[in-house]
């Protein structure tokens, strides 16, 4: 039961982070993508 | 359909001796209770909904006739602005967040939600955000004033609010993202064992896939506006022409996260429409795989419409072409949607009780959102549309409503279950009939203005507008002073009324009638033992046979 309940805990935070770098690479992966189109980075 | 039989004994008898709660202003501040913090997201969403409400009637009493009046034509510009942003991102978002922390883990057998600190930081981030935001309207040079879709130039040239409005769009965004998070992560690992995903509720698919598209576009709207303030103040030329730069850039990047976004808005009504219909039918819902693949498919073509927003930009054919057909093809897995709710219907046992009220109204109206989001999505004809009050009436069709009135229904479905006591039912009939009617007395004249060729967000108009804008005003006021009934009917049931029994509805079907009424603060410390479809006896098309 308690090692169900790490492996649950795990999984928890694995996908947690996951999700969160999902949302970070979309975030910065727009903004490379318009540095990319307007020749504008700076 | 995901049916079940209970063969536990009730979850209260083994809570009763954990329903301790913090009291004050404590309880409410460090709460990490799912319950808690729906119930002050849902609080939240309810004032923005009256401060949002409150720039709508000043719009309306300014458009009552042709002329300057009441405000002057920068003003103006900022109610537009902010009565945008607040209602999307104040009330409608944060009213769904509310719903979801209240059900989802009652629904799928949780006792709370998978990150309960992080579910409250998110709830708390929003008060500060939205004091930004409105507080910008104090700045010198006023609040924002180019539209909630922040287009530059025009957004470029506003004074000190911008960074203003720029932070408070991306703490909104990383409250929205980590709420996401935390519902994606609660459905994924804490439902019941034998659970599976075609056993969850439907208001749990709708709220999975659109916090998927959350994390999904977020951060895009977060990346473009990031962009507007490098724009600003450091020199960057992303939106510039004269830098190399590119403003259509900016609509491109804004509707690929703002398309989604309505769906966001819209698809927790989906919901909440297809729990209500079958309970108020006495009928499982009809087509419970087809719903899902349809909710999923209209999520999958969000991210491939979004230049429909901007055909008058120009663009190359074969893109205006693909933007026409992909907007087209949304209206199939709507369609089976409409056709699913109304098959729940046929032939069933119907009541109509304020939720089935609300479900029905926002089936009828949505619809003519639907609808006039077609006629928008024919190239040639949206030439005609663009900018108009047809675009208007189009989306306030799709959002009041659409998502408004899935809130109300969902709120009048579930309030005996958070409080324990049945609510006046008279007076939230009184409630639906009011906001029925004269939500198309609002916004049902405001195709024909559209039509007519009345520009949007113009504080002044030509006198052969007059009479339909009249006719807009009297129901926007007669719409807003109806919806004070909704926080005294919340109020009047928090305080008292008739106990509620556990399933309150003869209809209801989901776990969380198995629970009682109210409530406890811990719910399902002990996971409940349920059988589904085949294993309670009862057909289901998802078993192995």
């Amino acid at each position: 039961m308690q090692a169900d309940d790490e492996e649950r805990r795990r999984n928890i935070r694995r996908l947690a982070i996951g999700l969160a770098l999902v949302a970070l690479a979309f975030y910065v992966g727009f903004i490379l993508l318009s540095v990319h189109r307007s020749h504008a980075g700076a | 359909m995901a049916t079940y039989a209970d063969n536990h004994s009730h979850a209260s008898d083994a809570h009763g001796h954990h329903d301790e709660r913090p009291s004050g202003i404590k309880r409410w501040l460090f709460t990490t209770n799912h319950k808690d913090i729906g119930t002050l997201y849902l609080v939240f969403a309810c004032i923005m909904f009256f401060v949002g409400g409150a720039f709508a009637m000043v719009i309306r009493a300014e458009l009552f006739k042709p002329g300057l009046q009441i405000v002057d034509p920068g003003l103006f510009n900022e109610f537009t602005t902010l009565h945008a942003l607040v209602m999307i991102f104040g009330a409608i978002m944060p009213a769904w967040v509310g719903l979801a922390n209240w059900m989802i883990p009652m629904q799928i057998g949780a006792p709370d939600m998978a990150l309960p600190r992080m579910n409250n930081y998110s709830f708390w981030i929003l008060p500060f955000a939205f004091t930004l935001l409105l507080g910008s309207m104090f700045v010198p040079g006023g609040g924002p004033a180019g539209g909630w879709t922040l287009y530059p130039p025009l957004s470029l040239q506003a004074g000190n609010s911008l960074p203003m409005t720029v932070f408070a769009i991306h703490l909104m965004g990383a409250s929205s993202i980590m709420g996401a998070i935390n519902i994606i992560v609660t459905i994924t690992n804490l439902r019941l064992k034998n659970m599976s995903l075609l056993h969850l509720p439907l208001f749990v698919w709708t709220w999975l896939i659109t916090a998927y598209l959350l994390i999904a576009v977020m951060p895009v709207l977060a990346g473009a506006v990031t962009m507007l303030l490098t724009d600003h103040f450091f020199g960057t030329r992303f939106f510039s022409a004269a830098g190399g730069g590119d403003p259509v850039m900016f609509q491109h990047i804004f509707w690929f996260f703002g398309h989604p976004e309505v769906y966001i808005l819209v698809l927790p009504a989906f919901g909440i429409v297809s729990e209500v219909i079958p309970a108020f039918s006495r009928k499982p819902l009809f087509g419970y795989d087809a719903m899902v693949y349809a909710v999923a498919s209209i999520a999958f073509l969000s991210f491939i419409v979004w230049a429909h927003h901007m055909f008058t930009v120009g663009m190359p054919l074969a893109a205006q072409l693909f933007f026409m057909l992909s907007t087209m093809l949304i209206a199939v897995p709507t369609g089976v949607k409409v056709f699913n709710w109304t098959a729940t219907m046929w032939r069933g046992s119907l009541s109509f009780e304020p939720p089935m009220l609300f479900a029905l109204a926002f089936l009828f109206l949505f619809s003519i959102g639907g609808f006039s989001g077609l006629m928008l999505a024919i190239v040639p004809a949206d030439f005609q549309y663009q900018d108009t009050y047809f675009v208007v009436a189009h989306f306030h069709y799709v959002l009041v409503p659409g998502a408004i009135f899935g809130i109300m229904a969902g709120v009048y479905y579930w309030l005996p279950k958070w409080t324990g006591h049945m609510y006046d039912m008279k007076l939230a009939t009184w409630h639906f009939w009011l906001s029925a009617i004269f939500v198309n007395v609002l916004f049902f004249p405001q195709h024909f203005l559209g039509l007519a060729g009345m520009p949007r967000r113009i504080p002044d108009y030509a006198t052969q507008f007059t009479d339909w804008n009249m006719v807009s005003s009297i129901g926007a006021f007669a719409f807003g002073l109806s919806q004070l009934l909704f926080p005294y009917i919340i109020w009047k049931c928090v305080r008292g009324g008739a106990k509620a029994t556990d399933d309150v509805w003869e209809g209801s079907h989901g776990l969380e009638w198995l629970l009682p009424s109210p409530p406890p603060y811990h719910s399902w410390e002990t996971a409940p033992t349920i059988q589904f479809g085949e294993e309670a006896g009862e057909y289901d098309p998802h078993a192995k046979h």
